[in-house]
Formats: C-alpha cells, structure tokens, sequence
C-alpha cells in the first residue's frame, strides 16, 4: 500500500476514534464525568441495530440513521437511571460505576446476543478501487464522510443553535446556567444522549470492517480516549484532531514499524503527551484575566 | 406588592444564613441590602430566584403568587433575574452569546431583539466587543455583560449581588448610574452592596443585615444622613 492509502484508512480510523472521543468529552464536560462505559454502551446500540435489521425488511441506510435515537435513548437512559442518583457521589465512585457501566453491557451482549463475532452489513464496498492512483477502499472515504457530516451538524448544534449554546453555557458554569434559567439536569441528559447517538453511530460504520462482538469496541474506546487527550480534553475539534492524528500516526506505525506494536504506540504516544503536553496539542497557555 | 418576603429562613446543615427576614417592595422601587459579608445577603439573594443551596422556609410570594420551592427557571419566567456575585459569564461564550443565554426562557424573539438594542444602548462598550468572548474584557466589561445578561430576561425584579465589587472607581459610578436608568424603565431593584454610601445614595429604601436578620430599615436617604448608622454597621464605606 502507498503512503497516501495508508493516510486515507489512518484517517478513516481516526474518524471512528473521533465519535468516540467527542462522546466522551461532550460527557465530561457537561456532567464532569468520564464515562468509561461508552464505548460498551456503543457496541450494545450496534447489536440493538443489527437485531432492528434482522427482525425487521428496514433498509440499511434507514436503520444507520436509526441509531442517532437508539444511542441517544441509551445514553439518556443510562444518565437518569445510574448516573443522576449518584451525581454528587465523590468523583472516585462514579468513576467506579462507569467501570461498572462497561462491565454490565459487556456481559449483556453476550448473554442476548452471544459471543461470536456476527457479520454486520456495509454501507459502503469494502473493496478497494483506485482514485487518482491511488487504492482506497469506499468503506474508507464513507467512514470519514459520515464522520465528518456528524461533525459538522455537531458544529452547527453547538453554536447556532438555542439549545446547543445552552449547553456549552451548562458546561462552563452550571450555577450560572441555573440562574440563568437553564435546566442542567436536562442539558446533563441532553449530553448523555448526544454522546449515545455519536457512539452507537462510531460502533455501527467500524463493525462491517471488525465484525459485531461484545469485545468490538474495548480497544477502541481506549483510543478515542486517548485520541481526546492528545487533542487536550476538553476542546471538541482539539479532540477530533487528536483523534485523526491517532488514526493516521497508529495506521503508519503498523505498516512501517510493527503491526503488533501498534497499539501499544497509541499508549506511548498518549504517555508522552501527558508527560510533556498534560494541557493537550493544540491548547496553547491562555493567560487568564481576572 | 411585587414581592413580600415573610419569616424567610435559609439553613445550610446546622448553619442557619438568612435568620427570619421580612420585608416587602413595591413595583418600581429599589432597596439596598446591606451588611458586613456572611450576613446573608446573598444567601436571600439566591433564595429569591430559586438556586440556593440551602434549606428554605417561610414565603416569598412574587406577583402575588407564592414562588418559595419553584425552580430557578420557572421563578426567571414569572419575572425574576439575576446579576450574581463574581459576576459568573460563561467566559468562553462571546458578549452576544452571554446576552442570548440570559433571554434563554423567553420565545419572544422580535421583543428580545428589541431589548438587546436597547441594552447595547445602554452599553454602548458591548456593542463593539459583541463577538468577543467574555473571559476577556476588563472588570468592569464584564460586569456590564453580566447585568445585561440578567435584563435580557425582561425581568420585573432585577437581583444585584455586590455589581462594584472590585471594579474600579470609575466603573463603580457608571455601574451605579445605570441603577437609577433601569429603575427609570419600571424594573424593580434589589441591590446588594457592600459599598453602602454609593447604594444608599440610588436606593429608595435600605436593609441592615447581621447574621442572618435584619437589623435596620429604614428610608436609604435617612439612613445614608446618618453617620452613626453608617459607621456602626457597615464599617468605613
């Protein structure tokens, strides 16, 4: 493979670990909780879409659109039912009980859907063509088409809408937001949602390429993670960015260096960042007015 | 009566902040709370409009309803806004982005942009820094932003927790004036301020405080002729 499709499936991967990484600092940053169980949760909504398209004749681009409102309902779900009770509950056992988050819709899926792998049908042809000399899979340019189109209404929401500027008000100040008149505890589950319907989106475009199974979205919640804190944690396109960069950085190292080590590299990368970098890339050091 | 405060208490745990308060205001008028800090005036202030962290009891009725135990955001839609203490922008949001949040209850949109006008007016600073984000104007900017933020709920009960604290001289006169311009719109005004003199001075009316009670009341230009009560409860101000 060229450098230049190594690029193309890096940032296709990178987009995957985007829609993870954005749901988790939409998260944290509205509920300042980092939900552990979010890529677990994804991979629930991917299997509540598979079972959508096996029990029903939906068609496939219908039942990709459906699960916007199945992981929204899944995060919304898990926000009123496990997380609002313990909402002031010291920060180590809420930690504890997104861990516990993950372990719960890990073992569920099995016992409803069990442990093998099931195929999950593609939107887009999984073999490759040649653009421009150069061998692209469609699946590739879809992932990253999706993605970005996600991205971008995700843009529009946060800053043009009523709504959207509500909650990043919400997520700066939520005292003042109370003030203000914002309900926090329904941007709080506005946010749970948002991030269910990113993550179940992320779990349904890799699963063609993985196949669905309960361990599908384990490593790839690590990276989008880690994609999030390259790109400094708190700053949605930081994030994105970051988790491009990871996409692309972890796809050449596997073709260049070693396919065995690569995702050890995603962790020496994200060690290094912390060491030298905690505040993320792309943050530079604002000095703040008082 | 816009709003009657009868036998308010607010207790955080074993720590009772607001200690039996009565009083009440008429449309229009504008009353000074003040008081050494930790005397529970903010702790009425956010009893007022709903967010307090503590325990409330006994009655704030507002238009003749009785709000004591609605939510902040029903209590901002019958009427009630607030200017906090330390000013709380969402620093990161721009100038116009803050104004918008503080008109977030209201649906009204062709009065809101009315009203954002008629703010901008009033600050003619904001209008050139309407896309810059809050976090970085001065002080005094900031606390413009703030104060129009909480108009743009078209309130008929304005809340200003300490609107000087820390600013400078300047900005204390001009954030001062602006009480006697929004009072000129018909907005009633509560005022808390440790700067008691500049208060009494735009005040109709005045409340001492003192762990938790009220004090002293009185008219704010027979408290503010009296050196004696100036100095006894409110220190060097």
């Amino acid at each position: 493979m060229t450098l230049l499709s190594l690029v193309v499936s890096g940032l296709a991967l990178g987009s995957i670990y985007a829609l993870i990484g954005v749901s988790l600092v939409i998260i944290s940053k509205a509920t300042d909780v980092v939900n552990f169980g979010q890529g677990e949760m994804a991979m629930f909504g991917a299997f509540l879409t598979l079972t959508l398209l096996r029990q029903t004749d939906m068609p496939l681009w219908l039942a990709v659109l459906a699960t916007l409102p199945i992981g929204f309902l899944l995060g919304a779900l898990v926000q009123l039912i496990v997380v609002r009770p313990i909402e002031n509950a010291p920060a180590l056992n809420v930690l504890i009980s997104t861990l516990g988050l993950f372990f719960v819709f890990n073992s569920a899926a099995g016992i409803v859907w069990g442990f093998d792998p099931h195929p999950f049908p593609s939107l887009f042809e999984l073999a490759p063509i040649t653009v421009g000399g150069v061998a692209v899979t469609p699946a590739s340019l879809g992932i990253i088409a999706v993605a970005l189109s996600v991205m971008f209404a995700l843009y529009l929401f946060f800053e043009k809408t009523r709504w959207g500027t509500a909650m990043r008000a919400a997520s700066m100040n939520r005292t003042a937001a109370r003030m203000m008149g914002i309900r926090v505890e329904h941007v709080a589950v506005a946010a749970w949602g948002l991030a269910g319907g990113l993550s179940v989106i992320s779990a349904v475009l890799i699963a063609p390429l993985t196949f669905l199974d309960q361990q599908m979205m384990v490593s790839i919640i690590l990276k989008g993670f880690a994609g999030a804190i390259l790109g400094g944690f708190s700053s949605l396109p930081g994030s994105v960015i970051g988790c491009l960069i990871l996409g692309v950085a972890e796809t050449l190292f596997g073709a260049y260096v070693s396919t065995s080590m690569k995702d050890s590299f995603a962790f020496v990368l994200i060690i290094l960042v912390l060491l030298l970098r905690p505040s993320g890339v792309f943050v530079t050091n604002r000095a703040k007015k008082v | 009566m816009l709003l009657e405060v009868e036998d308010l208490t607010v207790d955080y745990g074993g720590i009772r902040a607001v200690d039996g308060v009565s009083f009440a205001l008429d449309q229009g008028a504008v009353l000074a709370v003040l008081g050494a800090n930790g005397a529970g005036k903010s702790s009425l202030l956010h009893a007022l409009l709903g967010v307090s962290e503590g325990t409330v009891g006994g009655r704030i009725r507002f238009k003749g309803e009785d709000i004591r135990g609605r939510r902040p955001d029903e209590i901002v839609t019958r009427g009630i806004a607030m200017s906090p203490e330390g000013r709380r922008l969402f620093a990161d949001l721009t100038v116009a982005e803050n104004l918008a949040i503080g008109g977030f209850r209201r649906r009204d949109r062709a009065a809101m942009r009315r009203d954002r006008e008629e703010i901008l007016d009033l600050f003619p600073r904001l209008r050139e820094r309407l896309n810059q984000s809050a976090g970085t104007l001065s002080g005094g900017e900031q606390q413009m932003v703030a104060v129009g933020r909480a108009l743009m709920a078209a309130p008929d009960l304005l809340l200003l927790d300490e609107p000087t604290l820390g600013l400078a001289p300047l900005f204390i006169e001009e954030i001062m004036a602006l009480i006697a311009e929004i009072r000129g719109r018909g907005i009633t005004i509560v005022v808390v301020e440790q700067n008691a003199k500049k208060a009494l001075a735009r005040a109709d009316f005045a409340h001492v405080m003192e762990r938790g009670r009220i004090v002293l009341s009185g008219s704010a230009a027979e408290m503010g002729a009296r050196e004696d009560i100036v100095s006894a409860y409110l220190g060097m101000h």
